[in-house]
This record gives structure tokens, C-alpha cells and sequence, in this order.
């Protein structure tokens, strides 16, 4: 049995959520299966410029076919088109154009995809809304499986994207709250699908102390770990934390770990770090008396899963169904919609030590039941084995 | 400032934490609980003057709308309400007054300036109406002008249909009579063909009889040569 795994980037320096994610998998799938990635030759998901060279190359033992982007994006009439078909009546033609300009359009890769399909046996699309997985779903639907990485913006409501939802094979979902939204969307229940997730790598050590030395912290601190921009809810973290400290004057610090595209407010507690390395991260994470994850639109949230996986209690923004719904299976991590009940949550989070004892055990034992490499390896070749039989 | 604390973390405790089995969803309806009562706990005589919630420097979008709430002085009321004897005095007077306040306006206010204004308003409003009349008088007419001579270039419009209309059926007559010489044409070359077919076989058969001729003859000639021996 062949696979292929098709996403909008791959590299070991791409940090990117479904991109990672797809590397991780592929990478942990080659030992069952010989393994190819087909992907485009860009870097920067804002234009898609062509960046590395076409061609074949291999990444950590991983065949990678890279196809050249025809055109790159430009941000500003994407924008435009992305308001329009958002904001007006609009026919499956102007959805098309948008999907065009939101890329990465590579024309070559989808050709490669229609005439070698027969070379795999099953083809795993990451990411549902890139140009990617709408034309390669068409081209080999027979063998597709679909990782959509679907959050709840608004471009899912697109009605190109409900037929795509009927296509492929079958579904390989984040979570449960990702499975129910594209299924109302697009009434595809007869297509099958597995919540399976994604694992990560915890390194073997990892030390609050020495983060704390290098860094010069002391003191209880929270932590936020990922991009900080608008999206990820990070202005609203600000407002609430800084309003916290007025009115209750907690030692508490906000530790920000992740590349910014906002100004960070000037705050003696608030310590914005920047990108670090991922011994750095765990480091940091394993010091925290929690992790706050402020974002609106998560399909999964990997950094949810790595504070559970080294028992560290999470603080999740509950706009975000899946937070909220990961907190309340896993019994891991408590919420908030707004700031009364986010100063509420982080003063019990804070004053009470065995309560994050708890919420940590409980959050380890979800990511130990759920999350781990080999239930998530095990579940990639359950559905392909399904899939296989029902042949 | 802190006179707030310590009721909230007083509120915090209720919530009930059974620790071998923590249940998220029951200690999140204790917080939701906690926070819902909030605004009613900073509304109270003193928590106005203490944290400012309502003025939080960077974050004024998230404040609430009970958060914001000024004290609750009635303070318009307030303005209004007598302060010394004087107002007192006058008020009554007001009040005893009010009854006579119609008949007061009336003898204050002389009623012919009133209906005058009136008039001159309503004169003014038939100056305005006259020049609109007249406006729309200039406007009608300019109007029927134009559509006079909308009508009369129609009618030019229409002339000229009818002798395009003519031209056509003109027209149609001439292509009528080319076809019908293209047919005669045809024809023609048809029949001529013929006629060389028909030509050539007949000078063909001519030779035919002219040899036969020549034949006989040469007989003719041995045959009276074979008698005449």
C-alpha cells in the first residue's frame, strides 16, 4: 500500500497548524506504508511565492514532490474578492475565483494528481479550503481521504465546499465539534469519518527551572503559545489580563511565546518572547501554572494538546466550540466568554493549586487516551483498512 | 478598590470541587453563577469609587454595561429642587399660578401680531405656490413643444420607414428577377450542351456516310472496269 499526502506547504521550517500536522503524520505513517508528499513550492502562505525548487527532494526519509505555483497571490484583491462573495449574492463562478486567488494555485500538482492516481492507494488531503484539495478531491475521488482542519469561519458556508464535503472517500476530522459543523453544512453522513487528531512530540526532559534562569522570570506566570494576532483572540487576552491585574492585584504574569503581528501592550508582567525553540517551548509550558488559548477559531489547538500531555491545566476562550468542548470531555481545562467569567476562572485557577493538579491529570489522561502516536497511527490504518474492505 | 475582593473570592468559595473527580461543566456553572452577579456586586455605594472599571485605559470595549453605570444620583431632579426659602416661596407662587397660565399667555401675547404672522406666512406660501404654478406653466408648455416636435420627427420617422419599406420590396423584386435570370442562364447552358452533343454526332455520322460513299464509288468504279473487260 502507497499513500500520498497533498498540503499547501511542507518543510521542517514551516510551523504552520495543518501543515505540521500533515508532516508529523506522514512522518509517522512511513513505517507502515512507503509514503510521498505532493505539495507546492512555496513558503509564505500570505503570497504563495514559488521558494523552493520544483522537483523531487526528501525530508526526513519522505519522498516530496513539489509542484511550482502559477500565480501568486495578492493579498489586497483577495481581500476584495474575499468581502464580496462574504457580503453579496454571489453565482459558484465568483466562489471559484476566489478559491483561484486564494491559492496556492498549482496547476501542475493537480495534473500529476490526475494522471499518476493510480500510483497510490490512498491520497490524504490536508486543509479543505485551498485550491489543493478542491481540484485534487476531483481529480482522484475514488481514493481521496479528507483532513479539513476546518475551523468555524466563514468561508466553510461557500457552497463550493458543501459538494466537495460529499466527495472524497472518507474523513479523518480533528474533533468531534469540526465533524457536526460540516456535516450540518453539508449533510455528508453516508461519507465515513474518524476524529483522530493529531499527536505531538514531547521532548524526554524538560526543565521549568532552566527557562526560568535564562528568561529571568519569577513568580507564577500563564502562558500563551502560538501567533499573536487578531484571529487567535489575542487582543481580548490583553484587555482581560491587564484588567485582572487592576482589580485584583495578582503576582500573575502573561508569558507570550509566538511570532506577533500585534503591539504587545507595555506591561512589566507581560513578557513577549518570540519564537523559540521547541525545547524552549516545553521548558516554558512545563513552568506554567496554566495555559490561557484565547482564540476564536481552532480546529484543534496542538498546544492544547501538549500542555495536557506534560499535565498543565489550560484556560480556553469558549466562543471556540472545540476548546470548550475539548475542556468539558477531558475535564482538562476551564473557559470563559467573557471577562467576568475569565477573572473568575483564572482567580480559582490561581488560588487553588490542587485544582490545577486536577484539571492536569485529567488533561494528561485524555491526551494519553486519545492523542498519543500510537492511537493516532492506529486510527490513520483503521480507515484506510475499512476503506480497503469495502473495495 | 478592595472592598471588591474580598466579596468576590467570598463568592468563589461556594463553588463545591469534589478533587478525585473534577467535573469541569459543574465548576463552570459555578463561575458563570459568580461572574453573572458581578455587575449588581461594583453598582454598590463605594465599589463606584473604587476600581474604575468602566475606564480601563486599554481595554474600554470590554467593560461592561452595568460596569459602566454611573451612581444612581438623580441628578436632573436634583437641579430642579428648591434650596432656600426664595424657591420655596416661588414655587408655591408657580404653583398656585399654573391654573391662570392660558389666560396669562393670552393677554400677554397680542393676538394680531399672531394672526398677522399667520397671514403673512400663508401669503408668503401662495407667493411660493404662484411662482411654482408658473414654473410648471414654462415646464408644461416646454414640454408639449418638445413633444410636438417629438411627434413631428416621428412622423419624418415614419416617412422614411415607408420608403425604406418600398425600397425593400424593391429590392425583393430585383433578387426575384436575378434568380430567375440565373435559372434562364442555367437553362441555357443546358440546352447548349446539348445542341454540341447532338452536333458532333451528326458530323460523325456524316463522315460515317461519306466513307461509305467513297466505298461505294471505288465498287462502282471496279465493277464497271470488271464489265466492260
Amino acid at each position: 500500500m502507497t499513500i500520498a499526502f497533498v498540503v499547501q506547504r511542507y518543510g521542517l521550517e514551516i510551523n504552520g497548524g495543518a501543515e505540521l500536522h500533515c508532516r508529523w503524520v506522514a512522518e509517522h505513517m512511513k513505517k507502515y506504508m512507503p509514503v510521498e508528499v505532493l505539495t507546492s513550492c512555496a513558503y509564505d502562505y500570505i503570497t504563495w511565492r514559488n521558494h523552493y525548487p520544483e522537483g523531487e527532494e526528501e525530508i526526513n526519509g519522505i519522498r516530496v514532490r513539489r509542484f511550482p505555483v502559477s500565480k501568486a497571490r495578492n493579498p489586497e484583491r483577495f481581500g476584495r474578492i474575499q468581502n464580496r462573495i462574504l457580503e453579496n449574492e454571489h453565482r459558484e463562478q465568483d466562489e471559484l475565483a476566489w478559491l483561484e486567488e486564494e491559492g496556492p494555485t498549482s496547476p501542475k500538482l493537480i495534473h500529476y494528481i490526475r494522471k499518476n492516481r493510480t500510483a497510490y492507494d490512498y491520497i490524504i488531503f490536508f486543509s479543505y479550503r485551498y485550491y489543493h484539495s478542491y481540484y485534487g478531491i476531483q481529480a482522484a475521488p475514488d481514493r481521496a481521504i479528507l483532513v479539513p482542519t476546518a475551523e468555524h469561519d466563514p468561508v466553510i458556508h461557500l457552497k463550493i465546499f458543501r459538494d466537495l464535503f460529499r466527495m472524497p472517500r472518507a474523513f479523518i476530522y480533528n474533533s468531534e465539534e469540526e465533524r457536526a459543523m460540516i456535516q450540518s453544512l453539508s449533510q455528508n453522513e453516508a461519507v465515513p469519518g474518524l476524529v483522530v487528531g493529531v499527536g505531538t512530540e514531547v521532548p524526554s526532559t524538560f526543565s521549568a527551572e532552566r527557562f526560568r534562569k535564562k528568561h529571568g522570570l519569577d513568580g507564577p506566570y500563564m502562558i500563551y503559545i502560538g501567533r499573536i494576532d487578531q484571529n487567535k483572540g489575542c487582543p481580548h487576552l490583553f484587555d482581560h489580563f491587564l484588567r485582572f491585574k487592576r482589580e485584583t492585584n495578582s503576582p500573575v504574569k502573561l508569558v507570550l511565546i509566538g511570532s506577533t503581528v500585534l503591539k504587545i501592550p507595555a506591561h512589566p508582567d507581560v513578557r513577549h518572547l518570540g519564537f523559540l525553540p521547541e525545547e524552549d517551548k516545553f521548558d516554558a509550558l512545563s513552568g506554567a501554572e496554566l495555559l490561557v488559548m484565547p482564540s476564536f477559531y481552532e480546529s484543534l489547538s496542538m498546544v492544547t494538546l501538549e500542555a495536557w500531555a506534560l499535565g498543565r491545566p489550560v484556560l480556553a476562550n469558549a466562543k471556540c466550540e472545540v476548546l470548550k468542548g475539548q475542556c468539558l470531555r477531558s475535564n482538562g481545562g476551564l473557559y470563559y466568554e467573557n471577562y467576568g467569567e475569565f477573572r473568575e476562572a483564572l482567580k480559582l485557577l490561581l488560588s487553588d493549586e490542587r485544582l490545577r493538579a486536577a484539571l492536569g491529570r485529567n488533561g494528561q489522561a485524555y491526551y494519553d487516551t486519545n492523542y498519543t502516536w500510537d492511537i493516532v497511527e492506529h486510527k490513520y490504518l483503521k480507515i484506510m483498512n475499512d476503506l480497503g474492505a469495502a473495495r | 478598590m478592595d472592598s471588591s475582593k474580598p466579596k468576590a473570592a467570598a463568592k468563589a468559595a461556594p463553588i463545591e470541587i469534589d478533587y478525585d473527580r473534577v467535573n469541569v461543566a459543574e465548576i463552570m456553572a459555578g463561575i458563570q453563577k459568580i461572574a453573572a452577579e458581578m455587575p449588581a456586586d461594583i453598582q454598590k455605594p463605594g465599589a463606584a469609587t473604587g476600581v474604575p472599571l468602566s475606564s480601563q485605559g486599554p481595554a474600554p470595549a470590554s467593560s461592561g454595561a452595568a460596569h459602566s453605570a454611573p451612581p444612581a444620583l438623580p441628578q436632573t431632579d436634583w437641579s430642579l429642587e428648591p434650596q432656600g426659602p426664595k424657591q420655596k416661596v416661588k414655587k408655591i407662587v408657580r404653583r398656585l399660578m399654573r391654573p391662570f397660565f392660558p389666560v396669562i399667555r393670552l393677554l400677554a401675547l397680542p393676538i394680531h401680531e399672531e394672526l398677522r404672522a399667520t397671514i403673512k406666512s400663508l401669503h408668503e406660501t401662495n407667493v411660493r405656490l404662484d411662482e411654482l404654478a408658473r414654473l410648471l406653466h414654462h415646464q408644461a408648455e416646454d414640454a408639449d413643444r418638445k413633444f410636438d416636435l417629438d411627434a413631428q420627427r416621428m412622423d419624418r420617422g415614419e416617412l422614411r420607414l415607408d420608403l425604406l419599406e418600398e425600397r425593400l420590396k424593391d429590392l425583393d423584386k430585383s433578387m426575384e428577377y436575378i434568380r430567375l435570370l440565373h435559372n434562364l442562364d442555367h437553362n441555357l447552358v443546358v440546352e447548349l450542351t446539348k445542341l454540341k452533343i447532338e452536333t458532333d454526332t451528326l458530323k460523325s455520322k456524316v463522315r460515317i456516310l461519306e466513307k461509305d460513299q467513297e466505298h461505294a464509288q471505288k465498287r462502282e468504279r471496279a465493277l464497271e472496269e470488271q464489265v466492260l473487260k
